[in-house]
């Protein structure tokens, strides 16, 4: 980690960045609401920190505000934002303008909506290195005569290789009868606009090349701006860096939308790097590799990185220092491990109970010990009582192929979405369905809800095949399998009152009269710990986790049998997702329901599962009880999703924080 | 693309096929004879009608008179008009006045759309974008005859800053006041598009992303703004130029403009089929044009749109 290349004015004992007694408020129709209420912070050069809380406890209003990007109507009201000793609070916009992207960069959160969609990835790029005068033809020119000294720094330097270089040195290689095999390890190794001088001559000696050092110095000699943001890309850990920078967005995966924006963050090389929830929208594995690249490559530049997570298990894994922030204040700071091994505030102490990460290596680590586990888990559900084996959902041979359609006529390809999968689900137990995006774990489910046909297979609910059935039957098979979606924001109908939405699979089912629908609506929320008098409200009038409850509330209006839950809490805060946990395996134990979990998320899956299939490209790689998934996994793929569960490296002993 | 465009070109066919025969068999209900209306008050003999219905094959049943007027039109003969002028030389010399007409139209909504709307959207629920909102809405609700009218008597005739009507002089003096009027309620239009999408862009997560780069605040508002909140309103300015482009009937007719519209206006007073068949196809082919391009443009200006 060479940190040698940090701005000289950097003295490690001055903060970067510091916050005092910062207030931030927004004007809304119901009057002032304070969003930041006197937070102080303080971050070295080169420190990491992680700010950790749940939705609107401020910790994103807080990064947005140094750097001014409040949205709306937030200002700051009060206290003081120092970076390198200069005051931000009342800047003027051109010194604000300066700080941006220069000093300060920012990976926003979500990669999907970060990028313009009508530019191509490098253009965007090269705005960055644009705007922020990094303009590497000038720096070149500048460098010519400064050659001799800046050619043993080890990095740091703008000199780059350039496109034309690397065909030189390439066929400079070849001439001098180096192997094949050895010019074109030295090919991958190369990367155009990231490769610098000194790191050159390197390869080439590992080339097998004595007067690298000469060829270097005669052909790295400084990259366009386009080889540049090819570098870019190249260190942010995208292939084909090169041909990747002409596409555009939507032709790039969520994984490299993201790799693309760290890439834009960095550009100027800031001093500071915000993380707004760099990775939450991605799969764990592909959140792994970006954070631990992230990683090496800030303590590289010697940049100080801010972390703005709710995933506690994340935080302490990529953060020296950590931050919770609850309702707009710090309740509590200090070194990661600390707080994890000791949380003193009540609110931190819930967050690390909680946190699904953690409490999915606290089972490890327990099982590790030879502690029994029952008393870790939320509440397991007590599957004594539903010993005999019968499957309530049989699925056989599942497939189901999607027609993608080409450029031109008759072009078409087909997309095997599933894969001939067979799992079954026993009668009052949890099957959790585990998967990247894409690996078919939504297809499946759709088939099961009897939503999407399948292409060959069968459903077999109860013994009868789902999917011969027609009008009537169909329709009573509706009643029995329920569903519970992701997005608690879009799977309620706005225009309905949560009385209307209880009650309107009853209605459609023809359940009772009004009278007894209505005993129905307050007996369900209060199945889902919810007040009856929340029956007169709106969807727009409830957090998430609430929202959540009545989607539950009217998955059970019809009294089911099986309920599908696709992701049902991954879009929940911490906190709320064990409560809807909890309230799931209560339920489960009371009514004998039977779960169909469908998630990316292994760490919830420790928590609530008796059976875990792991699906891959349509197929499902690898299935058993959850102990046996979770202890000894044969796949590969399964271990990487495994390893993948933040906070793999933290050391928690196997003792349960009071919850 | 190439393959969008050919099979689009080749949707075509059915569109001018269908669209001839209505409009052919449209004139032909029409109630009168022309031939007799042609004679006026005293009426022609009826050797010399009997003639005329045979050299326009008058006589002859509606399916073969549409098939001749088909297969003349296939080898580029728009046919006469009852003035024994081609139709196509009255084409000629009608078109250029529409086409200058209509860009002169388009530019000014556009720019004057576009550039009010853009202001409006960055200072939503200012004064400014308040006033325009409500000019808007005037432009929108009044009858095009009406600002019509009124503009010709105040500025042609009261203020004489341009003259009242075109006729035969065709020139950018005369034709700015027709253009304004023409381009009024399209100018709302567009200024409330782009005014909505430039308020809806500016607070999207990639503009916040660009600002936090370090762009300057025009860069961010030129680039990152406006050039996303102009897919929506070239869609609309392209479906106006087909209809610029098609001659305007009402606004031709007040100012006395020689182009398209007149011409059509004319043929129809006067019961002259062929010429109305013509026309009419004609600007059926043109606005079929200009929607291909308009729809081939779209993809360029958003590069997530892949024709297939």
């Amino acid at each position: 980690m060479t940190t040698d290349n940090a701005p000289a004015s950097t003295d490690p004992a001055q903060p970067l960045l510091d916050v005092t007694g910062l207030e931030v408020s927004f004007t809304t129709s119901q009057g002032v609401v304070q969003a930041v209420r006197g937070v102080d912070l303080t971050i070295y050069p080169g420190q990491s920190v992680a700010i950790v809380g749940e939705s609107g406890s401020g910790k994103s209003t807080l990064a947005h505000a140094v750097i001014n990007l409040l949205p709306g109507t937030g200002t700051i009201t009060g206290g003081s934002i120092k970076f390198d000793g200069r005051e931000l609070v009342g800047a003027s916009k051109k010194e604000i303008i300066d700080l941006r992207g220069r000093k300060i960069g920012l990976v926003p959160q979500d990669p999907m909506s970060n990028l313009n969609p009508v530019w191509r990835i490098g253009f965007q790029i090269k705005e960055a290195l644009k705007a922020n005068g990094v303009d590497t033809r000038r720096r070149r020119q500048q460098l010519t005569d400064a050659l001799v000294e800046i050619e043993t720094t080890p990095s740091g330097d703008d000199l780059y290789l350039g496109s034309a270089g690397k065909k030189e040195l390439l066929a400079a290689l070849r001439q001098a009868g180096v192997a094949e095999k050895a010019v074109e390890k030295a090919e991958a190794a190369l990367h155009v606009g990231s490769t610098t001088r000194a790191q050159a001559v390197g390869i080439l000696e590992q080339a097998g090349l004595r007067e690298a050092e000469a060829l270097a110095a005669e052909h790295v000699t400084g990259a366009s701006p386009t080889d540049r943001v090819a570098g870019l890309l190249a260190e942010a850990g995208l292939g084909d860096a090169e041909r990747r920078a002409r596409q555009y967005p939507h032709e790039f995966s969520g994984g490299m939308r993201q790799r693309a924006l760290i890439a834009m963050g960095l550009a100027a090389r800031p001093r500071l790097l915000i993380a707004d929830e760099p990775t939450s929208a991605l799969d764990v594995t592909v959140q792994k590799t970006i954070l631990d690249h992230l990683g090496t490559l800030t303590a590289e530049l010697g940049a100080a990185v801010l972390f703005i997570t709710h995933d506690l298990g994340l935080a302490a894994e990529r953060a020296e220092h950590l931050v919770v922030m609850y309702k707009g204040k710090i309740v509590e700071s200090g070194p990661s491990r600390q707080i994890l091994r000791a949380p003193r505030h009540p609110y931190t102490q819930r967050l690390v109970a909680a946190a699904p990460s953690l409490a999915s290596r606290r089972i490890q680590s327990a099982h590790a010990a030879g502690i029994e586990t029952d008393e870790l888990l939320a509440s397991h559900a007590e599957s004594g009582g539903h010993k005999h084996a019968d499957n309530v959902v049989e699925v056989k041979d599942l497939t189901k192929v999607f027609r993608i359609r080409g450029s031109r006529p008759g072009t078409g390809t087909d997309f095997t979405a599933v894969d001939q999968i067979s799992f079954s689900v026993a009668r009052g137990t949890t099957l959790a369905l585990v998967g990247e995006s894409g690996s078919g774990k939504s297809t499946a489910a759709n088939m099961v809800l009897g939503l999407l046909e399948p292409t060959a297979g069968t459903v077999e609910f109860d013994g009868v095949d789902i999917t011969s059935l027609r009008g009537k039957e169909a329709f009573r098979f509706r009643r029995r399998i329920q569903p519970v979606f992701q997005n608690p924001y879009g799977s309620l109908d706005p225009m309905f009152s949560i009385y209307r939405t209880i009650e309107e699979p009853l209605r459609v089912h023809q359940v009772g009269d009004a009278k007894a629908r209505e005993k129905r609506v307050r007996e369900l929320l209060d199945m889902v710990a919810l007040p009856s008098t929340m029956m007169r409200r709106f969807p727009n009038e409830l957090s998430g986790g609430q929202r959540q409850r009545i989607a539950v509330a009217r998955a059970l209006a019809l009294n089911p049998e099986v309920i599908v839950l696709d992701e049902a809490v991954s879009a929940l805060d911490v906190l709320v997702q064990a409560q809807v946990l909890t309230l799931l395996n209560d339920l489960q134990a009371e009514l004998g329901l039977s779960y169909l979990f469908i998630t990316h998320d292994l760490a919830v899956v420790r928590q609530i599962a008796d059976k875990v299939c792991v699906m891959q490209n349509g197929r499902i790689v690898e299935q058993g009880s959850t102990d046996t998934i979770f202890d000894s996994p044969e796949q590969e793929y399964t271990r990487e999703l495994l390893a993948a569960i933040p906070g793999a490296s933290l050391d928690i002993g196997p003792q349960v924080p009071a919850a | 693309m190439a393959w969008y465009a050919g099979r689009r070109l080749l949707q075509m066919i059915p569109v001018f096929l269908g669209a001839t025969l209505l409009i052919y068999a449209m004139v032909f209900l029409l109630p009168g004879d022309p031939i007799a209306a042609l004679g006026g008050e005293r009426g022609l003999p009826p050797a010399v009608a009997e003639q005329l219905r045979a050299q326009y094959h008058l006589d002859q049943p509606f399916l073969v008179q549409y098939g001749i007027y088909l297969r003349n039109l296939l080898t580029g003969d728009f046919g006469m008009s009852f003035s024994r002028r081609p139709v196509a030389d009255l084409l000629a010399a009608a078109f250029p006045t529409t086409v200058k007409l209509a860009a002169m139209t388009l530019v000014i909504e556009s720019v004057a759309g576009i550039g009010v709307g853009l202001w409006a959207g960055i200072r939503k629920g200012g004064i400014f974008d308040s006033t325009f909102l409500v000019i808007s809405l005037v432009l929108i609700a009044v009858p095009i005859f009406v600002i019509g009218f009124a503009g010709q008597v105040l500025f042609g005739v009261k203020l004489g800053w341009v003259p009242a009507t075109v006729g035969s002089n065709v020139s950018f003096r005369t034709l700015i006041l027709p253009a304004i009027v023409l381009a009024s309620a399209s100018f709302a239009y567009i200024l409330r598009l782009t005014r909505t999408t430039v308020a809806e862009n500016r607070t999207a997560d990639h503009v916040r992303t660009a600002t936090a780069k370090g762009l300057s605040t025009g860069r961010v508002m030129r680039v990152h703004v406006l050039r996303n909140s102009l897919i929506p309103v070239v869609t609309f300015i392209g479906t106006d130029v087909g209809a610029l482009l098609g001659g305007a009937v009402v606004t031709e007719g007040i100012f006395n403009i020689p182009g398209v519209g007149n011409l059509l206006y004319s043929a129809i007073t006067r019961h002259e089929a062929p010429t109305i068949v013509s026309v009419t196809t004609f600007l059926v082919i043109v606005y079929l044009i200009s929607n291909l391009i308009v729809d081939l443009l779209y993809a360029v200006l958003d590069p997530r749109i892949r024709y297939a």
